[in-house]
C-alpha cells in the first residue's frame, strides 16, 4: 500500500532516530547513511520556503490561525502524489492530531498509515531543556501547557509554520485515539531496548520486506554512537542553534531519575499520571 | 463605455483597478484601457481543462486559480486580468498583498516577461538586484544600500526587459519598501514609514527616502545580480564574501530566482526561461553574496556591497 505514513510524536521521542533507521535500510548501501542527508523520501510539510513553493503563497504574510487551513490541502496533495507514483512518502510531524473548526483533521484525510512513538514524559523534559536551551522547569511548563505550539517563527529559511502540540497526554491521545489513519504506536524506551525486533514490528506495520540481516545492518548504521560520531565530525542540521547539547546526546532511558527534582517528577505526573500509566510508564 | 478606474503601474504595465492597493508608490492619471485590470468578482472554486492542479491552485492554459483558503480566491487571466473575491468578512486591503505578489507573478508568466524574485537598488545609474528567498533579508538589504546612497527601484519583483540593443533593464514593481518594524527602527526611517502590510502585521510599507524628492524609481540597467545566502551563525560573525559565479553555474541558480518558478515550470515556461536568462547573462554579472543575519550585520553587508559597485565593470 502505497501512499504517506506519518512520523509522528511529541518532540524528543525518537522521531529522527526511526527516520534514520528506515533511511538506512532503505538506503541499500554498505554504510551508513549521512545524518546530514536522510534521502528516505520524504517530504517537510511545514518549513516556510517549501509550503510557499507548493502553494504559491507567502506563509510570512498569514495569521497563525490562516496557516491552519493549508495544512490539510498539503497533506492531502502529498498522499495523492505519493498515491500516484506508487511509492511510500515519510512524512515526520510534531503537531497532535488537530481538527480545524469545520472537523478537518489539521494533517488532511488522505494518509496511508501513521507510526506513533511515545517516550516516558519525564525523560523528554530532560531532552527538552537541552534541545531547546530552556530550563527544565520551563520544559515541565510546555508539556503541561494546552497551547504549547512549535515554529511559527518568521522569515529566515529554517521558518516553519506553527504546529499545535496541545499539552503531552493530549497530545498522544489525539493521536492513538483517531480513527482516521491506521496506526502503529512504539514507546521509545522499547526501541531503545531491543532495537531490531521493535524496528521489525514496525516494518511489518509499514508492509516493508526486509531480512533479518538488513534489519540488524540498519540498527548498526543508525546506533547512537555512530549517530553521535557523525554529529560530532559534521554537525546536524536539525540541531538548533539555541541548543545547549548535541542533538543526539545522550537517548538514555530513565535520564529522569538523575536529571529532575522529585518536584519536578511529580509536577509530571501529577498532570499526566493516567496517560503515563497507560503506556507502562509508573 | 468603458469603465475609469485609478491606476498604477508595476513593472511597466499599466493598471487599473476596483481595489484599492495600498504600498503603491505613485497614481498614474486614470486610464480607460490599462495593460491590466483589477477587479472584484465571483471566482470559480476550480478551472476546467486544467494543465495542473496544485494544492492551492490551478493553472489552465492562460487561466490561473489560486485558493488562499479564509482569505480569498483568485483568478488571473490571459495576462490582462486579475479577479478577486475575498472571503466572508475579508478587507479588501487584507487580499492585496497576495495580489501584488502571486498575481501578478501570474501576469508576467502569462505575457512571457523574465521575472526575478529581488528586491533592486540602482548605484550610479546601474541595477542591483538582490535576490533570494522570502526571509532572507532583500527589502531590508535594499532600504540600507537607499540610506548608502543607492535609490530605490523595486522591493520584491524584478521584471526584466531587453531594450533595442539587447541591454537587460530592470522595471519597477511600482511598490514602495516594505520592512518589519525592527528594521524600521534600525533604519531610522520611522518618519517614511506607512499602514501594515496586513492588519495587526508587524511589517510596514516605507516610503523609499529621496522618493519626495524626486527620486522616482526608474527603469534602469540590470548590472549586477547578488544571489543572497545565509551564513550559519557563529561568534565571532564572518564577514560577508562576495563570489563571483560563471555563467554555467550562474543561469540555473537564476532560474530557481525567478519569481513563483514552480509556476512558470508549470505553465511551461522552462524553455523561454532558459533563453532570456542567457540573453541576460549577455549583460549581468552574478556573484554570490554570502553573509550573517541580523540587522547589526547589515553595515558590513552594505559597505561590500557599495565597494562591489564601485569597482569597474
Amino acid at each position: 500500500m502505497a501512499g504517506v505514513v506519518w512520523l509522528a510524536s511529541y518532540p524528543k521521542s525518537g522521531n529522527t532516530w526511526v527516520r534514520l533507521l528506515l533511511a538506512n535500510l532503505l538506503s541499500g548501501k554498505n554504510q551508513a547513511v549521512d545524518i546530514n542527508q536522510i534521502a528516505v523520501n520524504a517530504c517537510n510539510i511545514v518549513n516556510r520556503l517549501h509550503v510557499e513553493e507548493l502553494t504559491l503563497i507567502d506563509t510570512n504574510l498569514l495569521s497563525k490561525e490562516e496557516t491552519y487551513p493549508l495544512r490539510p490541502l498539503l497533506a492531502d496533495f502529498i498522499a495523492e502524489q505519493a498515491a500516484a507514483e506508487n511509492k511510500d512518502v515519510f512524512v515526520k510531524l510534531h503537531d497532535a492530531y488537530f481538527r480545524l473548526h469545520d472537523g478537518t483533521p489539521l494533517t488532511g484525510k488522505t494518509a496511508a498509515r501513521a507510526l506513533y512513538f511515545v517516550r516516558d514524559p519525564r525523560d523528554v523534559a530532560v531532552s527538552l531543556s537541552f534541545h531547546c536551551g530552556f530550563s527544565i522547569d520551563t520544559a515541565i511548563d510546555r508539556l503541561l501547557s494546552a497551547d504549547t505550539r512549535m515554529g511559527g517563527k518568521l522569515g529566515t529559511e529554517r521558518g516553519q509554520l506553527p504546529q499545535p502540540l496541545l499539552d503531552w497526554s493530549n497530545h498522544v491521545r489525539s493521536w492513538t485515539r483517531q480513527n482516521d489513519v491506521p496506526i502503529h504506536v512504539c514507546r521509545y524506551e522499547d526501541l531503545r531496548a531491543d532495537t531490531a525486533e521493535v524496528f521489525s514490528r514496525i516494518l511489518g506495520f509499514l508492509q516493508i520486506g526486509a531480512s533479518q540481516e538488513t534489519v540488524e545492518q540498519a540498527v548498526s548504521f543508525a546506533d547512537f554512537t555512530e549517530l553521535q560520531q557523525q554529529e560530532a565530525e559534521k554537525g546536524f542540521r536539525e540541531r538548533q542553534a539555541i541548543s545547549t547539547a548535541p542533538f543526539f546526546r545522550s537517548g538514555r532511558v530513565c535520564e529522569w531519575v538523575d536529571a529532575l527534582t522529585p518536584e519536578q517528577a511529580a509536577a509530571i505526573v501529577a498532570a499526566h499520571g493516567e496517560v503515563m500509566a497507560e503506556f507502562g510508564y509508573l | 463605455m468603458t469603465q475609469e478606474l485609478p491606476g498604477y503601474l508595476v513593472c511597466g504595465l499599466s493598471v487599473g483597478t476596483a481595489l484599492p492597493l495600498p504600498g503603491m508608490l505613485r497614481f498614474i492619471p486614470v486610464t480607460s484601457s490599462p495593460d491590466v485590470k483589477i477587479c472584484r468578482a465571483t471566482v470559480p472554486e476550480s478551472l476546467d481543462g486544467a494543465d495542473y492542479v496544485g494544492p492551492t491552485w490551478t493553472v489552465a492554459g492562460q487561466r490561473f486559480l489560486l485558493n488562499l483558503p479564509g482569505i480569498a480566491r483568485m483568478l488571473v487571466a490571459d495576462g490582462r486580468e486579475i479577479s478577486v473575491q475575498p472571503a466572508p468578512g475579508v478587507k479588501e486591503s487584507d487580499v492585496v498583498p497576495f495580489v501584488l505578489s502571486t498575481g501578478f507573478a501570474a501576469i508576467l508568466h502569462q505575457r512571457g516577461v523574465l521575472a526575478l524574485h529581488a528586491a533592486t537598488v540602482a548605484w550610479k545609474g546601474r541595477a542591483i538586484g538582490l535576490c533570494g528567498p522570502t526571509g532572507t533579508g532583500k527589502s531590508t538589504l535594499a532600504a540600507a544600500l537607499c540610506r548608502s546612497g543607492g535609490s530605490f527601484v523595486g522591493d520584491d519583483i524584478a521584471a526584466v526587459r531587453f531594450d533595442k540593443a539587447g541591454v537587460p533593464m530592470v522595471v519597477p514593481d511600482g511598490r514602495q519598501h516594505r520592512l518589519w518594524a525592527d528594521a524600521v527602527d534600525h533604519l531610522g526611517l520611522g518618519q517614511l514609514q506607512g499602514a501594515a502590510v496586513r492588519e495587526r502585521m508587524q511589517k510596514f510599507h516605507v516610503t523609499p527616502s529621496g522618493y519626495e524628492a524626486g527620486g522616482e524609481p526608474r527603469p534602469t540597467p540590470l548590472a549586477v545580480v547578488l544571489l543572497l545566502r545565509t551564513r550559519e551563525p557563529i561568534e565571532p560573525p564572518a564577514p560577508p564574501k562576495i563570489t563571483r559565479l560563471d555563467l554555467t553555474d550562474a543561469a540555473p541558480l537564476l532560474r530557481e530566482e525567478v519569481f513563483r518558478g514552480v509556476l512558470a515550470q508549470r505553465m511551461a515556461r522552462d524553455a523561454e526561461l532558459f533563453g532570456q536568462i542567457a540573453t541576460l547573462l549577455g549583460g549581468t554579472r552574478v556573484f554570490l553574496l554570502e553573509r550573517t543575519l541580523g540587522l547589526e550585520q547589515l553595515p558590513a553587508t552594505v559597505a561590500a556591497v557599495t565597494k562591489l559597485m564601485e569597482m569597474p565593470a
